[in-house]
């Protein structure tokens, strides 16, 4: 992969940012999404000798893309605190809520590590072999929290009447 | 529900992403070309500190071996004169002994 010059830069960024916003977006918030994305561009900028092919580009891409945004939230201590406590869902929750609204509740209510994967597998549409490599986890981990988002997530929102 | 479901349901439901800010791949590579010039610099002004220092380091060690070199030609000069003591001194207890 050569991202030498400013066009190979520039096809380099329209194929992956859209991947790199999507997952910044799910596991930051919109706040510091143009400064992040800058930030894994410039990362992968630095790094593109490493990159040696063993991988596909775009899971290096998101493995770049993940550890800067735990990076962030470690360093603003929100590791492990989901982005809107589960309590003041259920309590904030009305009945005119949207299924937009809903979709971003669920999944804003899983912890950090579960809303990685989440994100990954439902949204981003990546196999758990993947997903493994981004987050640099075995696969029957990944699997197992996966179960669990799942099982949250469907949970909550038949809860709120949605079925399939 | 199963994951196809759920799949189904956040794809077509959750938030969409915020578009990016127009010609920010143009702003990331003008950061990463002031970047590199940085790092130029720096390679440029790293290169006379190295230099002076492989320089001074060169000059420490030749004056070291010039110092070791004297300090083996005094230790010589010294063993001999040390025989010769010693081969007098022999003589003289040789000539009292009789």
């Amino acid at each position: 992969m050569g991202i030498g010059t400013k066009n190979d830069f520039i096809l380099f960024y329209e194929a992956h940012a859209a991947k790199v916003r999507g997952l910044l977006f799910r596991l930051v918030g919109e706040a510091f999404l143009s400064d992040l994305t800058q930030e894994v561009f410039m990362k992968a900028w630095e790094n593109r000798k490493k990159f040696k092919g063993e991988s596909e580009a775009s899971t290096w891409v998101y493995r770049i893309t993940y550890n800067t945004a735990i990076d962030h939230l470690r360093k603003n201590k929100k590791r492990n605190e989901p982005l809107i406590e589960e309590t003041a869902v259920t309590e904030s929750l009305e009945k005119d809520h949207s299924n937009r609204q809903l979709a971003d509740m669920a999944l804003n209510s899983l912890d950090l590590d579960h809303r990685s994967v989440a994100v990954l597998f439902y949204l981003q549409d990546l196999a758990v072999k993947e997903i493994s490599e981004v987050i640099g986890i075995p696969e029957g981990t990944v699997k197992s929290r996966l179960n669990h988002a799942r099982l949250k997530m469907s949970e909550f929102l038949e809860g709120k009447g949605v079925s399939a | 529900m199963n994951n196809d479901e759920l799949k189904s349901f956040l794809k077509t439901s959750s938030s969409e992403v915020p578009p990016s800010l127009l010609g920010e791949e143009n702003a990331i590579w003008r950061k990463i070309e002031t970047e590199r010039t940085k790092s130029r610099r720096w390679f440029w002004a790293f290169i006379p500190l190295v230099t002076a220092s492989a320089v001074v380091l060169i000059s420490i060690q030749q004056t070291r071996q010039v110092q070791n070199a004297e300090e083996d030609f005094l230790y010589q000069e010294w063993s001999e004169f040390a025989k010769d003591v010693d081969s007098d001194v022999d003589i003289d207890t040789v000539v009292l002994g009789k």
